[in-house]
């Protein structure tokens, strides 16, 4: 094994499937991609930054990379050295299937149910697409 | 913090918008005769079609009285005389356009000449590094799209306020001298109101636009913000397609500026269209209700017989015609917006070649 892709939105469920792959990955001794899909803000917070003349991009970067270092801590708390910060944007399930194809990652992480929980009733979850599309193991954590 | 951020933003738009218009005015004094006897003709044509539209309202209202008489001849006197009326609004409003688009064009030839002349003078179009001066990216776009924006808008905004105000002052009257006076009765005291439809209109026009103002008052920040993310969402990809911007190497680089590009701007749209929804809900319930209202305002009085069915349709008519023209802030919103993020990035740009222009031998700080 070689590459693990982790997807994490920095909820609770996101985290334990970063903490599963990173002690995966420690005991495997291969390379953790950390991928995270930015973009999602709330109406409220356009509204703001509409009135304010606030800047969206770093918006949106500055809490795509604080949900990425967060979880970058817990890999190295984990053990693992060698991690890779990755931020997609655009659908959630079609981004990280493309990652995983880009990294040629053997296995790919994801927690049951992220913070979308509402379009994942309507919608059917993210990680249930992934199970069935991705094109490597796919490991659900609970 | 906020209030801080909030008057440094406005501050920096009026700086903007000064020295958008200390070149586009310039148009302004150096076609002044021309543009003078322009803007009387356009002035005319509005007392024109004013003129105009108070005579189908008086027909309107001679129209239905014949109708409620049940007179023929009288009918066809109205339809004879309803010809001409149409043919002269028809007239008008073609002129009008012929105007208009005239003023428009020439004003946009002479701004685009002015920010071309400005952008090529010195090489200038070579040494503008939008990594050094922030916010002139894409030139080419805003002298080419942002300068038509930014000169339409005006001439048409200001046409429309005008109109306005004085299709406002006349149906007053119109409202006046029909509506006149009604006595109400609350709580047993007699109250006797002059003008009451004058009264009504301007009441049931503060209402729509004060929920208007408060369902859409985020809506001009958000399409500036959104044509702000368009603009640089096309400047990405034309500096990377260009090959302009060789720092950003890899495509893996190039893909991730891209699609963050690409996110900011439909995030910008998904807000817009929410705020669209927003103000649509007032402005159709509004096209159902005002017609509505104006009839329900007369229908006591007529119900009395103090007002017959030809004023009735008159009175109602002119309800609408004042309401509509009470709207010009809240139909224009979008256009308004429109117009200042244009001017703001002609403004960026213009600043930009200024600070070139300043740095060369013999610059001047004051560029036009």
């Amino acid at each position: 094994m070689r590459r693990i892709v982790v997807a994490t939105d920095g909820s609770p469920g996101a985290n334990r499937a970063v903490d599963a792959a990173a002690r995966l990955a420690k005991l495997a001794g291969c390379k953790l991609v950390i991928l995270t899909i930015g973009g999602d803000i709330s109406g409220a917070a356009l509204r703001r930054l509409a009135s304010t003349g606030g800047d969206l991009s770093k918006t949106l970067e500055t809490a795509t990379n604080k949900v990425l270092n967060q979880a970058r801590k817990r890999a190295l708390r984990a053990g693992v050295t060698a991690i890779k910060l990755q931020t997609g944007w655009g659908d959630p399930a079609e981004t990280i299937i493309a990652t995983v194809r880009r990294e040629n990652a053997d296995v790919l992480v994801v927690g049951r149910r992220g913070h979308g929980r509402l379009s994942d009733l309507l919608l059917g979850s993210v990680s249930q697409k992934l199970a069935s599309l991705a094109p490597c193991v796919v490991m659900v954590v609970p | 913090m906020r209030p801080f951020r909030q008057i440094a933003l406005i501050r920096n738009q009026h700086h903007l918008l000064a020295r958008f218009w200390r070149s586009a005015r310039q148009f302004w004094r150096a076609e002044r005769v021309w543009i003078i006897g322009l803007a009387l003709f356009l002035i005319v044509l509005v007392l024109l079609q004013l003129l105009v539209q108070v005579l189908l309202n008086l027909w309107n209202r001679n129209f239905f009285d014949a109708l409620e008489r049940k007179d023929g001849q009288a009918l066809w006197m109205q339809a004879q005389l309803f010809v001409p009326l149409a043919a002269a609004s028809v007239l008008l409003a073609a002129t009008s356009v012929w105007g208009r688009m005239t003023a428009q064009r020439s004003w946009r030839e002479f701004l685009t000449r002015h920010v071309i002349d400005k952008w090529l003078e010195n090489d200038r179009f070579q040494r503008l590094n939008h990594r050094i001066i922030k916010g002139s990216e894409n030139p080419e776009y805003r002298i080419v799209v942002d300068i038509r924006v930014a000169t339409d808008a005006p001439t048409d905004l200001t046409l429309a306020f005008f109109s306005s105000i004085v299709t406002s002052i006349t149906f007053f009257g119109v409202l006046w001298s029909i509506g006149g006076s009604i006595t109400i009765a609350p709580f047993g005291w007699t109250v006797t109101v002059p003008g009451y439809l004058v009264f009504g209109v301007i009441i049931y026009s503060g209402v729509v636009s004060a929920l208007m103002v408060f369902f859409g008052h985020y809506l001009t920040g958000v399409i500036e913000r959104m044509n702000q993310s368009e603009a640089e969402f096309r400047a990405a990809a034309n500096a990377f397609g260009n090959g302009v911007d060789q720092a950003a190497a890899s495509v893996e680089e190039k893909r991730q500026t891209l699609q963050l590009k690409l996110q900011t701007t439909l995030l910008w749209w998904r807000e817009f269209l929410w705020q669209l929804v927003r103000t649509t809900l007032v402005s159709h319930s509004n096209s159902l209700l005002a017609p509505v209202v104006g009839w329900f305002l007369c229908v006591p009085k007529y119900l009395t017989g103090a007002m017959s069915l030809g004023e009735l349709t008159q009175a109602a008519a002119a309800f609408v015609v004042v309401q509509s023209a009470f709207n010009w802030l809240v139909d224009n919103y979008q256009r308004l917006a429109d117009w200042r993020s244009s001017a703001y990035r002609v403004a960026t740009l213009l600043i930009a070649l200024d600070e070139l222009e300043a740095k060369e031998p013999g610059g001047q700080s004051q560029s036009q």
